[in-house]
């Protein structure tokens, strides 16, 4: 079954979700472009497993709604579920089964019809996460790194328009990650993914979106270049070799340079200007410094802030 | 390579098909089914055995085929709730704490086709092994070596009641596991319902005679009757376990829907 999907395959209004006094979730409001790999930050307790149990249908909000694929996550929760694959943060699957008969059950809520065509299904699915050797053993004696691969196998087993997975790195040793995320760009290619983490080096590497999350509010939520962008300030880096004066003289009576800052990056002076006009700062930034002061430039570029400093800024900001 | 074909049609007992095969596969995958019918075989007809073998020799009369059916009943009725309710107990309770029950909802998996797959099959392996293979042994053995002969067409009957009885634990033992978390509690509602059923009885009818035969533990005077021949004293006992059972599966559906996990 395949779902008509507008612009955003996820839409979250007013969502909120209290236990007892605790409000898990406070009016959040969140929207998940179709195609994208939504990347849903925060700290330990800050909501994000509770939000992808609403979508799941595992919980009922309190208060609000969400709507994914266009349908009421709470009314049409079976149907949405038939175009939904989910890696959980702590997968638990039934122990006395083989990986290769976890992913056949899986595959039968899906699928009905011909078995042969089911095995392919899992036999594609099994080979997709490399555990073609073990796939025939109880999962009782895997490994995490193993549990979290079946734990991908059988999220995708269905082609789902739409992938939700819960840390699905955070267990993993850095080998395990790299291939989870590269299992992830593949699967980009059919479905949205999804996905919480607290990784940011993660994030960045594979994001298109991300949203950040902290005791239950939504902070923000922006296509990833936006976020790494410095707000509305052009910011240009110039690393340079030796006393950066002149240079530092030479660029602050541009009259399209706004402002400079030296600061130091690895030992060596790095000037931070802040320009009023890109273009001209690509065009006679680095010309400048080259040909006019008596530095060796090694470094040139934008300066974009790292995913981590925003986090951080918008978490301690929210506190 | 073919394609499996996708499943359209979404209905309220969605996964149905795949709930049984999965219920079936924790009574064959590991015999659990061959080593419940030998346990119970050892507790219901060799008790039985016992009683009519042991008579004759310890200078009694040989029992007649009515004590063969009244010993073979108060067996049943005595052991197979307790059988049922330890077998059953964790089979809700446990998917859940062990977080296999929350991955089984995030596929389209109606959380009533959960119930109804669990119930059914329980039902079929339960009912096969403790009335179905117990009645035929039993029956053998009563006319074997009781005094007389039992009839077949009520002996079977009889069963049936039998089974209707283990019914009113499986449904009441799932609607536990429905409502309670914790296996202890779920055991101690249970088994102090199955100990207190006559007390209960007898309070209730304070209030309403009725009450005294809508209770399970009245079926076992049913059994006697439709075995032995005798004149049925009313059908009130079967129809209000038939109802019991009913209303112990929706309850436990209304509940299991409102489960947050």
């Amino acid at each position: 079954m395949r779902l008509k999907v507008s612009r955003n395959i996820i839409e979250t209004f007013n969502l909120t979700k209290l236990f007892g006094p605790v409000r898990a979730l406070n009016g959040v409001n969140l929207e998940v472009p179709k195609n994208s790999i939504f990347g849903f930050l925060g700290p330990n307790g800050s909501g994000k497993t509770t939000t992808i149990k609403l979508l799941l249908g595992l919980q009922k909000p309190t208060n609000g709604t969400a709507e994914v694929f266009g349908k009421d996550m709470v009314q049409d929760s079976l149907e949405i579920r038939t175009s939904i694959g989910y890696l959980a943060q702590d997968p638990a699957y039934h122990d006395h089964m083989t990986a290769r008969q976890i992913l056949n059950f899986r595959a039968k809520f899906y699928y009905s019809g011909s078995k042969d065509a089911i095995q392919n299904r899992v036999a594609e699915s099994i080979e997709l996460v490399d555990l073609d050797d073990k796939a025939d053993r109880p999962i009782k004696g895997f490994s995490e790194g193993e549990k979290q691969r079946l734990g991908i196998a059988q999220a995708q087993i269905n082609h789902p328009d739409l992938l939700i997975l819960d840390e699905p790195a955070s267990s993993l040793d850095p080998m395990g990650r790299r291939d989870v995320l590269n299992i992830m760009r593949d699967l980009k290619k059919h479905s949205t993914i999804f996905y919480s983490t607290h990784i940011l080096d993660d994030v960045q590497r594979v994001s298109t979106h991300v949203a950040i999350l902290k005791l239950g509010y939504m902070v923000t939520q922006a296509p990833i270049g936006d976020l790494l962008k410095c707000g509305n300030e052009l910011l240009y880096y110039i690393t340079v070799k030796g006393d950066p004066s002149k240079a530092y003289a030479l660029i602050n009576s541009q009259d399209w340079v706004t402002g400079v800052t030296i600061e130091n990056t690895e030992g060596k002076p790095t000037l931070i200007v802040n320009v009023n006009d890109s273009q001209i700062a690509e065009d006679e930034l680095l010309k400048l410094v080259v040909t006019e002061s008596d530095n060796t430039v090694t470094k040139f570029g934008k300066k974009e802030h790292e995913l981590e400093e925003i986090f951080m800024n918008m978490v301690e900001v929210q506190q | 390579m073919s394609q499996p074909t996708s499943r359209d049609n979404i209905g309220p007992l969605n996964g149905l098909d795949n709930i049984l095969s999965l219920e079936i596969s924790k009574w064959v995958g590991e015999n659990r089914w061959l080593i419940q019918s030998g346990i119970w075989l050892i507790l219901v007809n060799g008790l039985m055995s016992l009683g009519l073998v042991l008579a004759p020799l310890q200078g009694a009369d040989t029992p007649s085929a009515r004590d063969g059916v009244v010993m073979f009943a108060e067996l049943l009725f005595s052991i197979g709730p307790v059988g049922v309710i330890v077998l059953t107990q964790g089979d809700l309770i446990n998917e859940t704490q062990d977080g296999s029950m929350e991955w089984m909802l995030t596929a389209p998996l109606s959380r009533a086709a959960v119930l109804v797959g669990k119930f059914v099959v329980n039902s079929v392996f339960l009912l096969s092994i403790a009335v179905l293979l117990q009645g035929t042994v039993g029956f053998v053995l009563i006319n074997r070596f009781a005094e007389g002969t039992v009839q077949l067409v009520p002996f079977l009957v009889s069963l049936a009641v039998h089974g209707l009885h283990l019914l009113f634990w499986i449904s009441l033992t799932l609607m536990l596991g429905a409502f309670v978390k914790k296996r202890a509690v779920l055991l101690g509602a249970s088994i102090g319902f199955l100990l207190f059923q006559g007390l209960i009885g007898t309070t209730l009818a304070r209030i309403h005679p009725i009450f005294q035969e809508i209770l399970p533990g009245v079926l076992q005077r049913t059994v006697l009757e439709i075995a032995t021949g005798e004149t049925l004293s009313g059908y009130l006992p079967v129809l209000a376990t038939g109802a019991w059972i009913i209303l112990f599966l929706g309850l436990a559906i209304w509940s299991f829907n409102r489960v947050e996990f």
